[in-house]
C-alpha cells in the first residue's frame, strides 16, 4: 500500500492514484475516529484547565484542578480500588482463558470442545448492563441464585454486593467470567499455531503435558498473553458500567474506581473541569504503565 | 433502461423527503416521568400513553412518554435538559441546580390565573432570573410510620415506644420475645438517596437539625447532625439493622408478612397491611431530643428551556397542564400511586388518619429544603453513613468528611 511518503516522493500518476483512492477508502472511519475518539481527549485536555458545568462558558483556572487532585480523599481511594480490581480480574482472566484454550485444544478437539467454546464465549456477547443486572439477581442476599445454593450446603447467606469486604470482588467476578470467553477464543488460535513438529519432537523426546505447556506453548504463546494482558489492564482500568449499574460505587465507596468518579465528579458534581483533569491523568497513567510493559515483555524477549 | 432506473430512483427519493417533510409538520413531544408503579398495577407506561392518546389526537403531535428508573435520575434529568434532543414535559425532583442554571421554563406568561390558581403550591415555588415560576409544585405527603399491635402486645410493650431510646429498647425485646424483628429501614447497598428521605432527615428533624444555615447553605456539621448519627449507629450497633435489606420494598414485605414491628411507608400501604391481616396503627413519628419530626418534600413538573428553542413550549406547556389537571391526577392516584392532591379540582380526598395525625403535627412536618449540588451531597452523605456503619468512619467524620466533600467538589 502507498504510504504519505511514497506519496510525497510521487513516484507515478498511477500510484498516487493508488494512494488517492486508498486514503478514500480509509478516510470515512479516519474523520469519525478523529471526531468521536481522537478530539474529545484533545476537549478533555482543555476541560481540564478550565471550571466548567456545561451551563456556563469554561472559565480558564489553569492548574487548579491538576493541585486539587491530590489531597482528594474520594479519588485516592478509588485509585486504590481500581487498582486492587486490576490484579482481581487481569491474572484470573488471563490464566482461566489460557487454561481453558488449552484444555479444549489438546483434549476436546472434537465437536463438544466447539459447543464448549461457543458456550464459553456467549457472555462476550451478552450486553454488559444485562449481564449486570442478572448476576446483581443472582448475588441477592434473598433468594439469589448463588445464596440458595449455600442455604443447600448448609451455609449462610452472604451479602455480596453489600459488604465492604466481598463488593468488589464481586463485582470483579462478573467482569472475569464476561472477559473470558473472548481471550479463550485468542488463546485457542494461538495454541492452535503451535507448530505440530514442535511439539511431536517434544513428545518423542518424552516430555510430559506439563512440561510440553511450559516450555513450548506458553512461550510461543508470549505476543498473545502480552497483547491480552495489555488489553484487561486498559479495560479493567475503565471499569465503570458495571459498577454503576451493580453497586452504585456502595457499600460506601467500596466500589468506586476511577472511572466511576470521573462519572460522579463530572455528571453527579456537575464539575465537567476537575473530572477531565481526573481522566487526563488516568490516561497518563494507562499510557505509563502500557509502557512499562512493553519494556518489560522486550526486555524478557532480549 | 437506465434513464428510467435513475428517474424512478430520484422519485423515490423526492417522495421520500415529502413524507419526511409531511411528518416534520406533526410535532413530537417528548415526556420524562419516574416509575411510579411498584405493585402489580397498571404499568406507567400504559397509563402516560392512555392519557396523551386524546391529547396526540387533538393537537396532531406525538408524544413520546419515556419511564425513567429512580436510580441516579436527577443526573438524568440534568444532562437531558443540557441535550437538544432532551424532555420538553420533566418529572422534576431536586430543581435548585435545574433553576439557577436556567434549564427550566418560566411558565407565568404561558398560563392563565385560572390554571395557576388551581395549583395548590403554585406560589411556594421557585422563580428563575427573570421572577417567572418555573415549576409546578407537587405534594409529595409525609411519610408515615406503621407499627404492628400485635407484636407489640406478644413483646409486652403497651404503649408505642415513641421516645428514641425507647425505641431502641423495644427493637432489642421484640426479637428476643417473638422472634420477630424490630425495625428495618434500607441502609443496604442501595444506590440513589432514597434511604435519606425516609432514614436520615425525620430524625435529623427529631434532633433539631435545620437543613439550611443563615446564607441559605446546606450546615449539617452540627450538634443535631452528630446526634442523629449517634442515634442511627446504635441501631447498627444493636444489630436492629439488617444489613441485607437492600430496598424499601423488602421492609414493607416483611411488615405485611406480620414478621416486622415497625416500618416508615407511604400512607397507601395501610391497605396492603389490612388485606394481609396485619392488626396495625399509624405513628406520625419517633420522638427526638429536640421533639416530634418528619419530612415532606415537594417534586413537581416542569417544562424545558429548550422547548422553546425547539418550538414546543406552547404544546409542552398544555401537556404539563393535562398532566397535573386533577382529573388525570384523579387517575393516577386511584390507579398507579398515592400522591396527595396538589390541585383544587382533584376530587380525591386525604386519608382520614393522615390528615388527622398531620394536621395535629403541622409545626413538626418539615420540608426537605433545595440547595445547589443536593443530589451529590445527599449521595456523598449516604455513601459515608455507610462507612459508618462498616466501621471506618466516625460519626462525626461522616459529617467533617461529607461537608469537606461538599465544599471542595460540589460547590461551584
Amino acid at each position: 500500500m502507498p504510504t504519505a511518503v511514497s506519496l510525497k516522493k510521487g513516484k507515478s500518476p498511477r500510484t498516487r492514484r493508488q494512494a488517492l483512492i486508498g486514503a478514500a477508502y480509509i478516510a470515512p472511519s479516519f474523520i469519525l475516529m478523529m471526531i468521536f475518539n481522537v478530539t474529545p481527549i484533545f476537549l478533555s485536555a482543555f476541560y481540564s484547565f478550565t471550571k466548567y458545568n456545561m451551563t456556563a462558558a469554561p472559565v480558564w483556572i489553569g492548574l487548579d484542578n491538576y493541585a486539587r487532585l491530590f489531597n482528594n480523599k474520594v479519588l485516592t481511594e478509588s485509585l486504590s480500588n481500581t487498582v486492587r480490581y486490576v490484579l482481581i480480574t487481569v491474572p484470573s482472566q488471563t490464566v482461566l482463558s489460557l487454561l481453558i484454550a488449552v484444555f479444549i485444544a489438546e483434549h476436546m478437539k472434537n465437536r463438544y470442545g466447539s459447543f464448549l467454546r461457543s458456550v464459553i464465549f456467549i457472555p462476550v456477547i451478552v450486553s454488559l448492563i444485562a449481564s449486570a443486572t442478572v448476576w446483581n439477581i443472582m448475588y441477592q442476599p434473598k433468594g439469589g441464585l448463588i445464596n440458595q445454593f449455600l442455604e443447600f450446603l448448609g451455609a449462610k447467606p452472604v451479602n455480596f454486593l453489600g459488604k465492604k469486604s466481598s463488593a468488589l470482588p464481586s463485582v470483579a467476578a462478573v467482569a472475569i467470567w464476561k472477559a473470558s470467553g473472548y481471550y479463550m477464543v485468542i488463546y485457542y488460535a494461538g495454541v492452535m499455531n503451535v507448530p505440530s513438529d514442535v511439539r511431536e519432537a517434544a513428545i518423542v523426546d518424552g516430555a510430559s503435558s506439563v512440561q510440553r505447556f511450559w516450555h513450548i506453548t506458553l512461550p510461543i504463546l508470549k505476543p498473545i498473553t502480552y497483547m491480552i494482558v495489555t488489553l484487561g489492564i486498559i479495560g479493567s482500568f475503565q471499569v465503570f458500567d458495571l459498577v454503576y449499574k451493580m453497586t452504585g460505587g456502595g457499600p460506601g465507596r467500596s466500589t468506586y474506581t476511577v472511572a466511576y468518579v470521573i462519572y460522579a465528579f463530572a455528571f453527579q458534581d456537575k464539575n465537567y473541569g476537575y473530572a477531565s483533569a481526573v481522566a487526563i491523568c488516568l490516561l497518563i497513567v494507562i499510557l505509563m504503565i502500557h509502557l512499562i510493559q512493553s519494556l518489560f515483555f522486550k526486555e524478557k524477549d532480549a | 433502461m437506465k434513464r428510467l432506473l435513475a428517474v424512478l430512483l430520484c422519485c423515490a427519493l423526492l417522495i421520500s423527503c415529502m413524507s419526511v417533510a409531511a411528518a416534520d409538520e406533526k410535532k413530537t413531544l417528548t415526556v420524562w416521568i419516574p416509575q411510579y408503579q411498584f405493585t402489580g398495577g397498571i404499568p406507567d407506561q400504559e397509563f402516560w400513553d392512555g392519557v396523551f392518546d386524546p391529547f396526540e389526537e387533538e393537537n396532531n403531535c406525538e408524544v413520546k412518554v419515556e419511564i425513567l428508573p429512580w436510580s441516579d435520575y436527577n443526573t438524568t434529568v440534568y444532562t437531558g435538559l443540557l441535550n437538544n434532543d432532551g424532555p420538553d414535559v420533566v418529572y422534576v425532583t431536586d430543581n435548585y441546580d435545574l433553576v439557577t442554571n436556567g434549564l427550566l421554563l418560566g411558565l407565568d406568561g404561558y398560563l392563565t390565573d385560572a390554571e395557576k390558581d388551581n395549583y395548590l403550591l403554585w406560589s411556594t415555588g421557585p422563580v428563575d432570573a427573570n421572577g417567572e415560576h418555573v415549576i409546578v409544585p407537587m405534594d409529595d405527603g409525609v411519610a408515615m410510620g406503621f407499627y404492628n399491635k400485635d407484636i407489640l402486645a406478644e413483646a409486652g410493650i403497651d404503649t408505642f415506644p415513641e421516645e428514641w431510646d425507647a425505641f431502641i429498647e423495644a427493637c432489642k425485646t421484640i426479637p428476643e420475645k417473638t422472634g420477630k424483628q424490630g425495625f428495618l429501614q434500607n441502609w443496604g447497598a442501595t444506590t440513589g438517596t432514597s434511604a435519606l428521605m425516609l432514614a436520615f432527615w425525620p430524625y435529623y428533624f427529631q434532633a433539631g437539625g435545620v437543613m439550611l444555615d443563615e446564607n441559605g447553605q446546606i450546615a449539617i456539621n452540627n450538634e443535631a447532625g452528630l446526634k442523629t448519627l449517634e442515634f442511627l449507629k446504635k441501631f447498627y450497633d444493636e444489630g436492629i439493622f439488617d444489613e441485607t435489606i437492600v430496598s424499601e420494598s423488602e421492609s414493607i414485605e416483611k411488615f405485611a408478612a406480620g414478621e416486622l414491628a415497625f416500618v416508615v411507608a407511604d400512607l397507601n400501604k395501610g391497605k396492603t397491611f389490612t388485606n394481609n391481616g396485619v392488626n396495625w396503627e399509624y405513628f406520625f413519628s419517633l420522638k427526638g431530643p429536640a421533639g416530634y419530626g418528619a419530612r415532606t418534600a415537594t417534586d413537581s413538573f416542569a417544562v424545558a428551556a429548550k422547548a422553546k428553542e425547539r418550538g414546543n413550549d406552547e404544546l409542552a406547556v398544555k401537556a404539563l397542564v393535562l398532566i397535573t389537571s386533577g382529573a388525570v391526577m384523579d387517575r393516577f392516584h386511584s390507579e398507579v400511586f398515592y400522591l396527595p392532591p396538589f390541585t383544587k379540582d382533584s376530587s380525591y380526598t386525604q386519608n382520614e388518619a393522615y390528615t388527622t395525625l398531620t394536621g395535629a403535627h403541622t409545626a413538626d412536618i418539615y420540608v426537605v429544603s433545595e440547595f445547589e449540588g443536593k443530589a451529590s451531597f445527599e449521595k456523598e452523605l449516604q455513601a459515608n453513613i455507610q462507612m459508618m456503619f462498616m466501621g471506618d468512619l466516625t460519626p462525626q467524620e461522616v459529617l467533617d468528611n461529607t461537608m469537606a466533600y461538599y465544599t471542595d467538589q460540589i460547590k461551584q
